[in-house]
């Protein structure tokens, strides 16, 4: 699944800037975050409740406007898209969110749900609509049994499959996925996984994953954007990520995710658990690195106090990390 | 019951009206021991939750059984007895701090309120220097301070701090902690579960952790039970039961978690079908339709739960094809002698 570097990113955000102030001066929630996402490739965005990850996910999808930066989808700076133009763009770019019984009109069949995107894009007519929503249905394991029902005679699982199933019916080229397994039993969830990467191999689809449980984003993400508090702290391939993070945050985030290997492990050489203490400030400092205050090893290092580090102050093939001292903390060995 | 047992359910049936949620459940749990209750929506865990506490409500009640909080059945008591239990004896935190907390009155007021329940004798100067003692217990730092802050005042972590604060008012043996930490970031889960861990050791309460994360409760518990409709359908040492499970549903569920260093080519494998629904549950093991491994024997009778290995801990499962190894197993013993 890994893509060609020369082709054109499917979705490229640069030096997006989000604040919810109208002072010209206000707090930045986004503050300068980038990243390309390719055909084919899924993205992962983690991050702990407040580090802009829903703020992120909305901003793409142009749901109000971005203070600063660029989003651009293929040759389409979506920032100066408005009205008419925006709409016709839409149908290229999908979201699903995390709750099933939210998200879908409670009155309207299965077929009619899936339907309704191709209907307001004016996506042909009324016949080959039928067709279309009919067929993507199907694909996704939903008969004809279902299509007269109504959400609430649906499980969960199926929402969720309904919900997809809009997303991909306008045949887009990227889908924000918020959250989409997170509501669901984890049988259900390995399942809908599953038909979200046969439709992304099918498709050629690119995704942008956002996901709190790590282990899901480890298994299903080809590359991993980690936030804190508005900023990317670290990026790269889930695979390096996930073996040789340098980031003191995302060393931290991996080790509390639990484990349930860890029942079994009997050694030492199981990664032990670093404890954060505190919880995410509200805002960045005015100055200096922003996980400073909670940094495991910072020692009282005035550098990280009096100095915001560089997004790739480490930066070897394609993995950076905005950190003075990476690859200082280790999870293995032992509880910190 | 010995007097080393806190909490003991047997055989407990709960019903909404016609509809049987929990279906002949038994349960023990130590001084100390740290247990935990995993299954999906629906599997009847939270009514579990619910009835142990004599919290079901209109229209829920139990069918059957017996709840006995140290050597107390509580399942018969009667309302103003019951009070006395529960909250004292036995106390529970909810999954949702922010709900679960008076929105117009302080932390410290909601905490005193907790205190004077069971120990009406204490001042004032009593009552709040038992708060801050609670809130020292459970991590939350300048208590003092706080105890004049109100909810909105608190992050979820720490609102989730303040719950078990309240739930060991009273010196509980026993509390009840359904989905605690479902609503919270994986960092601060980590945060919350050490809360619970000090508990434990430091003031010997015994723990019941509901919940749908395996991997919380392969880290956190000593034991596990495993529910499907209604049932323990496993239950053994946590170690043990996570390395070998021997219920084809603890299995699925198991193969279904994107581990991590999981082959990320292959796709998980998931559970087909969906759980049954109790009003009309089909004949034999509840199981039965969604499971890769059924047969004939399986659609006649449910079976009941059965050691599993040779063993010590309490390792059992309710399938017939333990059953069967286990057969099997004494044969083979049988013959070595």
């Amino acid at each position: 699944m890994m893509t060609d570097t020369a082709t054109r990113p499917v979705l490229s955000v640069h030096g997006l800037k989000k604040s919810y102030s109208s002072r010209s001066d206000g707090y930045a929630v986004l503050d300068g975050i980038s990243f390309d996402v390719h055909r084919g490739e899924t993205l992962g965005v983690v991050g702990e409740s407040g580090c802009g990850k829903s703020t992120l996910a909305r901003a793409i999808m142009r749901l109000g406007d971005v203070t600063a930066g660029s989003i651009t989808l293929g040759d389409e700076e979506l920032t100066e898209a408005a009205g008419g133009r925006l709409r016709r763009l839409r149908h290229r770019f999908q979201m699903v969110f995390q709750d099933p019984f939210g998200s879908l009109d409670p009155r309207m069949t299965v077929l009619q749900l899936v339907e309704q995107p191709l209907a307001v894009h004016q996506l042909g007519d009324r016949t080959e609509r039928h067709a279309r929503a009919i067929e993507i249905l199907s694909q996704l394991g939903l008969d004809e049994s279902f299509h007269d029902r109504v959400p609430s005679r649906l499980s969960g699982g199926q929402r969720q499959r309904v919900a997809i199933a809009r997303a991909l019916v306008t045949r887009p080229e990227l889908i924000v996925l918020d959250e989409p397994v997170s509501a669901l039993d984890v049988s259900v969830q390995a399942q809908v996984l599953n038909l979200l990467r046969e439709e992304q191999e099918r498709l050629d689809l690119a995704y942008i994953f956002i996901v709190h449980d790590l282990s899901v984003a480890e298994y299903f993400c080809d590359r991993i954007v980690v936030l804190y508090l508005g900023r990317v702290v670290e990026s790269g391939t889930a695979q390096e990520l996930f073996s040789n993070p340098q980031h003191p945050y995302t060393v931290s985030l991996f080790s509390a995710a639990p484990d349930p290997r860890r029942a079994v492990s009997t050694d030492d050489s199981a990664p032990g658990r670093i404890v954060l203490h505190g919880e995410p400030q509200a805002r960045r400092p005015e100055q200096g690195c922003p996980f400073a205050s909670r940094c495991p090893v910072r020692h009282d290092r005035p550098l990280c106090v009096e100095k915001a580090p560089a997004p790739d102050a480490y930066s070897v093939d394609g993995h950076n990390a905005a950190c003075h001292f990476p690859g200082e903390l280790k999870a293995a060995g032992g509880r910190g | 019951m010995t007097i080393d047992t806190v909490l003991e359910v047997t055989d407990l049936h709960v019903a909404y009206g016609q509809t049987e949620i929990v279906r002949g459940l038994d349960l023990r749990i130590g001084r100390g021991e740290k247990v935990g209750v995993v299954g999906e929506s629906g599997s009847g865990k939270s009514t579990l939750a619910l009835a142990v506490l004599g919290l079901l409500g209109r229209g829920g009640r139990i069918s059957a059984g017996r709840v006995s909080v140290l050597s107390t059945d509580i399942a018969r008591l009667p309302q103003r007895r019951l009070d006395a239990v529960r909250g004292k004896d036995l106390s529970l935190v909810f999954q949702d701090p922010l709900t679960s907390l008076d929105p117009v009155k302080t932390i410290g007021a909601q905490i005193r309120e907790a205190i004077r329940t069971h120990q009406r004798r204490l001042t004032r100067s009593q009552q709040d220097a038992r708060a801050v003692e609670l809130l020292t217990a459970v991590g939350v730092a300048e208590p003092a301070h706080r105890l004049g802050q109100y909810p909105h005042e608190f992050s979820g972590g720490m609102r989730q701090r303040v719950l078990i604060a309240i739930a060991i008012a009273n010196n509980p043996a026993v509390v009840i902690a359904d989905e605690p930490t479902t609503a919270l970031d994986v960092t601060t889960q980590a945060q919350v579960m050490e809360v619970f861990d000090g508990l434990v050791r430091d003031l010997g309460i015994s723990v019941v952790l509901i919940t749908h994360d395996l991997g919380v409760v392969a880290e956190f518990c000593d034991r596990v039970n495993v529910m499907y409709a209604g049932r323990i359908v496993e239950t053994g040492p946590t170690g043990e039961l996570f390395s070998h499970p021997a219920h084809p549903y603890t299995q699925a569920l198991l193969a279904s978690l994107p581990l991590p260093g999981r082959d990320r080519s292959a796709p998980l494998r998931w559970i087909p079908g969906a759980p049954p629904s109790l009003a009309t549950l089909p004949p034999g093991c509840p199981y039965a339709p969604r499971c890769a491994a059924a047969h004939e024997t399986c659609r006649t009778g449910e079976p009941a739960l059965a050691t599993v290995g040779t063993r010590p801990g309490g390792h059992s499962a309710a399938c017939v094809l333990v059953d069967e190894n286990r057969q099997a197993l004494d044969t083979e013993e049988s013959n070595d002698d």
